[in-house]
């Protein structure tokens, strides 16, 4: 957890008494009040979807500025800037009249319907949405912790982590080798492991550091696009990624990231970097405010995101059960506006449409060589099931799968403006 | 270490080469194509319908992930203000398989008439 500046502290705090006390008390209005927790690829969307003049809508969230997981590996293949991945919320305050308040938040009242933030405000709500993404289980990997995270980076949550691993790479001479510990299942961003030893396969190509590998130490015994990706890096990077499955190493032991070595049943594994991806679970704040089941995720219902144990709440994104979903920003979105139709619907009486869902993720593999995979989702039998799917094949040409990639580069600048205007 | 995984590799490789799901996605083609290809009746029937302009509304969401308001990038067209019949156009000629993208493709064959004739309708109006 971050700890905030004084002025960050200060701004929280002005910004959070703003919004108790207007426009409600002092204009006599009374809008229905929405708070959502997280102004991610879930929350930043339903905040926006949310705030159409008729609601007063609050978003909490931590950070200053959103560096979407998104589109970060391309960031670590040198294919995108890190300015590019990262965006702002001035237009979600400015453009759409969202209270934006910055800070942490740490307690849901449930029965007083009231979120508590970390500097000792609260902001009452009406109905609250919960979007917190994700929490690290650190200790799923013996020897791995928030401090060992310091050394070998998860850069599963963007920003900070996502560059230092890139230091960390850059750092990396011709011979150098890395070692992925990939994550359990379930995780958000099925391939986006794979697509980012692609990337770091391409960094060692772009810098002809052709003595270095990449070995991915996988506690699955198969994964998302195998197919795609392991024809991908047979053509493109030849010998250099090597992934063994839970049936080969037999299962990982621990961890040492002092050393560089990944033990397993079958055999240590070395490398100058490691990147040390755990096991997930939902944001604290779904666990605290105890929305969460054994998985650690939050159970919602099918037809509207809304919590299986509160009706007042919605789970959306990465912290929910999404039934045939995966996590992925492109589901958070898809999943915050069935949750942003129907708080609309309880708190305005507007209309109600059976929800539908999409997702597509696109991979970059190598130069101009894009991937995806996708599906259209329903409510059916009070589950969220796909209704089609759709995925890329081995042995397409190039111009398909750099048509692919092109696609993909309109679909980062579309979830991105339909996230923060 | 290296040589004793290449044949494992090599063999999860070639098990992993399977085919699935549809194949040859090209470059769409215009909409002068699509209009002479599609179920023609089926176009008039959907622009004749009664819209819902708040079912319509709703349904923009899903295409708003890919098609911004206002696109840079040229790889996923602007919808915003279209035409709407070039619309309906568009998505019968992906649901018909005339028109050749997986995304597209998906989305379409989910849209009922109603539900076209309600996006279109929204769109147009933007
Ligand atoms: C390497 C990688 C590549 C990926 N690539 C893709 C891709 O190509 N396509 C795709 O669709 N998805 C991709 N994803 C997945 C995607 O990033 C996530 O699924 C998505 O961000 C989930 O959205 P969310 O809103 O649930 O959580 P997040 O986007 O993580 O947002 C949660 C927000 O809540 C804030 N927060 C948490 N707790 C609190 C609290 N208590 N108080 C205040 N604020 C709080 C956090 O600061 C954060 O900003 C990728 C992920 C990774 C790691």
């Amino acid at each position: 957890m971050k700890h905030l500046s004084r002025r960050q502290f200060n701004k929280a705090l002005g910004l959070g008494v703003a919004s108790l006390s207007a426009p409600s008390m002092l204009l006599g209005q009374s809008k229905p009040k929405v708070v959502v927790i997280g102004g991610g690829a879930g929350g930043a969307t339903a905040a926006r979807y949310l705030a159409k003049g008729d609601l007063d809508v609050t978003l909490i969230e931590d950070s200053k500025k959103y560096t979407t997981c998104f589109y970060s590996n391309l960031y670590l293949g040198d294919v995108r800037t890190f300015d590019s991945i990262t965006h702002g919320y001035e237009k979600l305050a400015s453009d759409f009249g969202v209270n934006v308040v910055n800070g942490f938040a740490m307690e849901i009242d449930r029965a007083g319907q009231m979120v508590k933030l970390k500097d000792g405000s609260s902001v009452a709500y009406d109905k609250l949405v919960v979007a917190p993404g994700i929490d690290l289980v650190y200790d799923s990997v013996p020897g791995y912790s928030e401090e060992a995270a310091q050394i070998a980076p998860h850069a599963w949550q963007g920003g900070a982590q996502t560059q230092l691993l890139k230091e960390k790479m850059d750092a990396l001479k011709n011979g150098d080798n890395i070692v992925m510990v990939a994550p359990p299942n379930p995780y958000r961003c099925p391939p986006g492991p794979y697509e980012r030893v692609s990337m770091m396969a391409h960094m060692f190509k772009q810098k002809g550091m052709t003595d270095s590998t990449i070995t991915i130490i996988d506690p699955k015994t198969k994964f998302s696009k195998q197919g795609l990706f392991t024809e991908g890096w047979e053509k493109h990077y030849s010998g250099v990624i090597e992934w063994i499955g839970a049936d080969i190493h037999g299962g990982i032991k621990s961890v040492d990231v002092e050393a560089g070595t990944v033990e397993t049943d079958f055999d240590t594994f070395e490398g100058q970097l490691l990147n040390i991806i755990p096991k997930q679970i939902a944001g604290s704040i779904a666990q605290t405010a105890e929305l969460t089941d054994d998985s650690g995720f939050c159970q919602i219902e099918a037809e509207s995101m809304r919590s299986q144990v509160d009706p007042n709440i919605f789970v959306i994104g990465d912290a929910s059960v999404a039934g045939a979903m995966p996590k992925s920003g492109f589901s958070a979105n898809s999943q915050a506006k069935v949750a942003a139709l129907n708080i609309r619907a309880d708190l305005l009486g507007t209309k109600v449409f059976p929800a539908k869902y999409s997702n597509t993720c696109w991979s970059l593999i190598g130069t101009d060589d894009g991937v995806k995979v996708g599906a259209q989702y329903a409510a059916v039998d009070g589950k969220i099931a796909s209704t089609s799917t759709f995925i890329s094949q081995t042995g397409e040409d190039a111009a398909l799968r750099k048509t692919t990639y092109e696609e993909s580069i309109g679909w980062y600048e579309g979830i991105t403006s339909d996230m923060f205007g | 270490m290296r040589q004793v995984y290449a044949g494992l590799v090599l063999s999860i490789f070639s098990a992993m080469l399977m085919a699935n799901g549809d194949s040859n996605e090209g470059a769409s083609s215009s909409s002068a194509e699509n209009s002479s290809q599609i179920n023609s009746s089926q176009l008039s029937e959907i622009l004749a319908l009664q819209a819902d302009i708040d079912y319509g509304e709703y349904i923009a969401g899903e295409c708003l992930t890919c098609h911004s308001v206002s696109a840079h990038d040229k790889s996923i067209p602007v919808i915003h203000g279209s035409d709407k019949k070039l619309i309906v156009e568009a998505l019968l000629a992906y649901q018909q398989g005339v028109r050749e993208n997986s995304v597209m493709r998906s989305v379409a064959s989910n849209l009922s008439d109603e539900e076209i004739a309600a996006v279109a309708t929204f769109f147009n109006a933007q």
